[in-house]
C-alpha cells in the first residue's frame, strides 16, 4: 500500500513538473510561433541559478523564488538578440533555438565545468502520508507547480493581458490590427515561458544532478506532450503532459526507466501519428 | 493638398514574387468616405492589407495624418488611428462578444458605447463569437473596430454572406456613425447600392491601379459608368 | 552545350583542390580528411532530404548508425547464422540495405495515409525516434551496449575478408574521395531526373503538385529511403576507418552535428552541404586544440548568425555570389540594343 502511494505521489510530482515545462513551451509556440529547442537549457539554467544563489548565502526558498526571474531575464535577452530575428520562418526558429541551446550549454561548461553539482534540499523533513514517510520538499514542489499552473490559467482567462495573449494565439494578424502590441507581448511571452522552465529547474534542483546536459532530457518529452495534447488550447499541453508523464512514471516504477522512455516515446509518436492535431485540439495548426 | 488623411503614392505590392498593386495612387481626406469598386482580383483587398501593414510594400509610400506608415507594424498603424474589418470578419471565434469588443480597446472599461450602437450585441455579450449569425458577426467586427475610435475605417466586403435586410440595417448604422463622428471610411464592396449609399466618392481599381474616380452624385446621375468600369 | 551550374563550378574547384591536397599535407592530415569525406556523404544525404525534398530530419544519425553497426556486425563475423561471412562488400551492402529499409519503413509510417507528418512536427518526431533508437542501442548486448562494437576491421578488398587490407592513409583518402564523388554525381543526377523534379514540385507546393498527379506520399517515401541508404553508406565507410561503432553514432549528438554542417554549408545544394561538413570538421579539429571547450560555443554562435544573416549557408552564399558574378558578365557582354 505504502509503495503504491509513493509511486502515485512521485508520478504526480513528475507529471506536474512536466506540465510546467510543457506549458511554457506551448505558450511560446502558440503565441509566437516559435519552436524553442532551447527550452531544456532554460530549465538547466534554473538549476544553476538556485545553486549559485544558495552558494552565496541566500536562504533556499528565496533562491527558488528569484531563479525563475533570472532565467526570464536571460530569456528576454535571447529573445531580443536571436528569436526576434527569426519570427517569420518557423523552421528557422528551430535552427536558431537549437544553436542557442548549444551556446547556453557550452557557456555553462565554460563557467562551471562539465561535471555535476548537487544542491542540498532544504531541511523541511518528511511527513507520514498514506502509511509511509514522504519528503515534504517533494510536496512543496508539487504545490509550487500546481500553483503556478493555476496562476497561469488565472492570468490567461482573468486579465486583460491574458485576453490579449489569447487573441494573439488565436489570430495574430487580427490582434495586431486591433492595436495589440505584439512585439511587447512576444518579448514578455518568451521571458515568461523560459521563466516557467527555469522555475521547474530550480524546484527540481535538489532532487537531480546538476550539469550542463540536465536540460537535454526535457525537450523531447515536453514537445511530445504538447503534440500529443494538441495545440491551439491552453489545456492541450496539460493533457499531453499528464499522459506522457504518467505513462513514463508508471512504466518506470513497474519495469525500468530505460523501458519507460522507449514505451513512452513510441506511444507518443503513435498517438501523434494517428491524431496529428493532438487529443484535445480544436483548431488545425499548420507547422 | 491635405496633410491629414490617408496618402498612398506609387505603391507597388504583392505576395511572394508577384505584383498585385502596380504603381497605385490613392488619397482619402479626413472625414471623407470612399468606395473602392472593381472586379475580383484587381487588388482591392491587397491595398487594404498593405495599408494595415499586413503586407510589406515593394515600393512606394503610405502616410496617414502626416506620418509614414508603410514601414510600420500593424499594431502601430492601428494606434495611429486606422481601423480594419477584414473580409470574413476575423472575429475571435472562441472568445465572447464582450471579450472581442474589449480587445478593440484594451484601456476601455466597458463596451457600452458599442452596445448602444448595436443593441443586438448587448443581448449576446456572453455568447461566443463563433455562435453568432453572419450579420451579428459583422456587427461585432465593426463594433470591435469602432472601440478603438479610429479616424479612418477600412471595411472589406461587409455585405458578403449577409441577408439584404441586415445589410441595409448595417448601412444605416454606419451612415449615422460617419455623420456623427467625422470618421473617414474606405469601403471595398461588391454591393453597389451599399457602396453608393455610404460614399462621397467612388474610385475604380483595375489591374492594380486606380483607373477612375467619381463623385457619388455623378455616378447616381450616370449609372452606366459603373457597368463600364466593372465589365471586362 | 549545357551550361554548368555555379554549384558544379564550385564543386569542380573543390575536387581539384582535394585531389592535389595529399601531395602537400602530411599523411595524418590526409587520414583526417578521409573521415571528413565520409561526413560529407552523410551531409549530402541530409541536404537531399531537407534542401531538395523539404523534409526536415532532426534525427538523421539513426541511419548513419544503422549503417555503421551493420558494417561492423558483418565484418566482425557476427552476422546471426552466418559466422563465416566477413566480407567488406557484404558489409557495405548490408549497411545500405538495412538503413534504406529502415528509412522506407519509417517513411511509410510518417508520410503514408491522408495526413502525413510535415514541417516542424516531422522534425520533432524524428528527434524523438533518434533518442529512442540510441537508447535501444545502448541497451543491446548484441550491439555491445554503451561501448559498442570494437576492433572493426578496415576495408578489405577480397571477397570475404581475405585479400588486400586498405590501411594506407593516402589510399583511404582517395577511396573515400571517390565514394564522395560518386555519391554527389549520383545525387545530382537524381535531382535533375523526373523523380527529382517531381519531388521538388511536391516540396514547393504539395497541394498543387498532387492535383497535377504527383503521388506525394510515394515520392517522399522514396526520397527518405534514398537518403537513409546514403547515410547508411556513410556510416559503413566511417566505421572502416574508425574501427568501432558506438551508440554515439546513432543518436542525438551526431544528428545535431550533421544538421549544423548542412545548415552552415548550405542546405540548398548538396555540394555546399558536403563542403560545409568538411569545413566544420576541419576547423573543429584545428581549433579545438587552441580554444578547447569554447569551440562548441563558437560553433553555436556562428550557427545562430548564419540562420539570421546568411540562411543560404557559407558555401551557398558563395554559389549565389558566383551566380551574380556570372549574370553580371553575361549582361555586360550582351550587345547593346540599337538606340531608338
Amino acid at each position: 500500500m505504502e509503495q503504491i502511494a509513493t509511486v502515485i505521489l512521485d508520478s504526480t510530482n513528475a507529471i506536474l513538473v512536466l506540465m510546467l515545462v510543457s506549458l511554457g513551451l506551448a505558450i511560446i509556440f502558440g503565441l509566437m510561433n516559435v519552436i524553442n529547442m532551447a527550452h531544456g537549457e532554460f530549465l538547466m539554467l534554473g538549476c544553476y541559478a538556485v545553486m549559485e544563489l544558495t552558494k552565496i548565502g541566500l536562504p533556499f526558498f528565496l533562491a527558488l523564488a528569484l531563479s525563475p526571474l533570472i532565467v526570464a531575464a536571460i530569456g528576454l535577452i535571447a529573445e531580443e538578440l536571436v528569436i526576434r530575428r527569426t519570427y517569420h520562418r518557423l523552421i528557422d526558429t528551430i535552427l536558431a533555438t537549437w544553436g542557442l541551446a548549444l551556446v547556453l550549454r557550452q557557456a555553462m561548461v565554460l563557467i562551471y565545468g562539465p561535471g555535476s553539482y548537487a544542491v542540498p534540499p532544504p531541511n523541511v523533513g518528511s511527513i507520514m502520508l498514506f502509511g509511509g514517510p514522504y519528503p515534504v520538499y517533494r510536496l512543496i514542489v508539487m504545490g509550487v507547480s500546481l500553483g503556478t499552473i493555476i496562476g497561469t490559467f488565472a492570468f490567461f482567462f482573468g486579465t486583460r493581458w491574458g485576453l490579449a495573449a489569447r487573441a494573439v494565439i488565436a489570430n495574430r494578424d487580427m490582434a495586431a490590427c486591433l492595436g495589440i502590441n505584439t512585439r511587447r507581448l512576444d518579448r514578455l511571452t518568451f521571458a515568461f515561458g523560459s521563466g516557467l522552465a527555469g522555475l521547474a529547474g530550480a524546484a527540481m534542483a535538489p532532487m537531480i544532478s546538476i550539469d550542463p546536459n540536465a536540460g537535454l532530457g526535457w525537450v523531447v518529452p515536453a514537445f511530445l506532450s504538447i503534440l500529443v495534447g494538441g495545440l491551439g488550447t491552453v489545456s492541450g499541453p496539460l493533457v499531453g503532459a499528464a499522459g506522457v508523464g504518467g505513462l513514463d512514471s508508471l512504466t518506470a516504477a513497474f519495469s525500468s526507466p530505460v523501458w519507460a522512455q522507449l514505451v513512452v516515446f513510441s506511444a507518443a509518436i503513435l498517438v501523434i501519428r494517428v491524431f496529428p492535431n493532438g487529443l484535445v485540439s480544436r483548431r488545425r495548426r499548420e507547422a | 493638398m491635405q496633410t491629414g488623411g490617408l496618402m498612398v503614392e506609387g505603391l507597388v505590392a504583392g505576395y511572394g514574387g508577384g505584383v498585385v498593386l502596380d504603381n497605385l495612387y490613392f488619397a482619402v481626406a479626413p472625414g471623407e468616405s470612399v468606395a473602392l469598386l472593381g472586379r475580383n482580383g484587381v487588388g482591392k483587398t491587397t491595398l487594404l492589407r498593405t495599408i494595415m501593414g499586413l503586407n510589406l510594400p515593394k515600393r512606394g509610400t503610405i502616410s496617414f495624418a502626416g506620418l509614414r506608415i508603410d514601414n510600420r507594424e500593424p499594431f502601430e498603424i492601428a494606434r495611429a488611428g486606422l481601423g480594419y474589418v477584414p473580409q470574413g470578419r476575423d472575429i475571435f471565434q472562441e472568445l465572447t462578444v464582450e471579450e472581442n469588443l474589449l480587445l478593440g480597446n484594451l484601456n476601455a472599461t466597458n463596451a457600452d458605447e458599442v452596445y448602444s450602437i448595436f443593441p443586438a450585441l448587448a443581448e449576446k455579450r456572453r455568447t461566443q463569437g463563433g455562435r453568432l449569425s453572419g450579420g451579428q458577426q459583422q456587427q461585432l467586427a465593426v463594433g470591435r473596430a469602432l472601440m478603438g475610435r479610429p479616424k479612418l475605417l477600412l471595411l472589406d466586403e461587409p455585405s458578403e454572406g449577409i441577408q439584404p435586410s441586415v445589410v441595409s440595417e448595417l448601412s444605416a448604422i454606419l451612415l449615422r456613425i460617419l455623420r456623427e463622428s467625422g470618421m473617414g471610411l474606405v469601403l471595398v464592396e461588391q454591393n453597389i447600392e451599399m457602396a453608393l449609399g455610404l460614399a462621397n466618392r467612388v474610385d475604380f481599381v483595375d489591374d492594380g491601379r486606380m483607373v477612375a474616380s467619381y463623385k457619388v452624385e455623378a455616378l447616381r446621375a450616370n449609372p452606366t459608368l459603373i457597368e463600364e468600369h466593372m465589365s471586362l | 552545350m549545357m551550361k554548368l551550374a555555379s554549384s558544379s563550378i564550385l564543386g569542380f574547384a573543390a575536387l581539384v583542390f582535394f585531389c592535389l591536397l595529399p601531395a602537400v599535407v602530411p599523411s595524418w592530415v590526409a587520414a583526417d580528411f578521409g573521415v571528413y569525406f565520409v561526413y560529407a556523404i552523410f551531409a549530402v544525404s541530409l541536404a537531399f532530404l531537407w534542401g531538395h525534398a523539404g523534409l526536415l530530419s532532426l534525427g538523421h544519425a539513426v541511419y548513419f548508425g544503422i549503417g555503421a553497426y551493420a558494417m561492423s556486425v558483418v565484418t566482425l563475423g557476427m552476422t546471426p547464422g552466418l559466422p563465416d561471412v566477413q566480407s567488406t562488400w557484404i558489409g557495405l551492402l548490408a549497411a545500405v540495405v538495412l538503413s534504406g529499409c529502415t528509412a522506407a519503413l519509417v517513411g511509410t509510417f510518417f508520410f503514408g495515409g491522408r495526413r502525413p507528418l510535415k514541417g516542424a512536427f516531422l522534425g520533432i518526431v524524428t528527434l524523438a525516434m533518434a533518442v529512442v533508437i540510441e537508447r535501444l542501442a545502448i541497451n543491446s548486448p548484441f550491439l555491445g551496449g554503451m561501448n559498442g562494437l570494437m576492433s572493426v576491421p578496415p576495408f578489405v578488398l577480397g571477397l570475404n575478408g581475405d585479400g588486400l587490407e586498405i590501411i594506407d592513409t593516402t589510399v583511404i583518402y582517395y577511396l573515400m574521395l571517390a565514394f564522395l564523388l560518386a555519391v554527389i554525381v549520383l545525387m545530382l543526377h537524381v535531382e535533375t531526373s523526373r523523380f527529382g523534379k517531381s519531388l521538388a514540385a511536391v516540396c514547393e507546393n504539395e497541394l498543387r503538385a498532387s492535383t497535377l498527379g504527383h503521388d506525394a506520399a510515394r515520392l517522399k517515401i522514396r526520397a527518405f529511403t534514398l537518403s537513409g541508404a546514403l547515410a547508411g553508406l556513410a556510416g559503413a565507410l566511417f566505421v572502416v576507418q574508425f574501427g568501432f561503432a558506438s551508440p554515439s553514432l546513432i543518436g542525438f549528438a551526431l544528428s545535431a552535428d550533421v544538421l549544423i554542417w548542412v545548415a552552415l554549408g548550405g542546405r540548398n545544394h548538396i555540394i555546399s552541404a558536403a563542403l560545409g561538413a568538411i569545413a566544420v570538421r576541419f576547423l573543429e579539429n584545428r581549433l579545438s586544440g587552441a580554444i578547447g571547450a569554447a569551440w562548441p560555443l563558437f560553433l553555436g554562435a556562428f550557427f545562430i548568425l548564419s540562420v539570421i544573416l546568411f540562411p543560404k549557408g557559407v558555401f551557398g552564399e558563395a554559389i549565389a555570389w558566383i551566380d551574380t558574378f556570372r549574370e553580371g558578365r553575361r549582361v555586360r557582354s550582351r550587345p547593346k540594343p540599337p538606340a531608338t
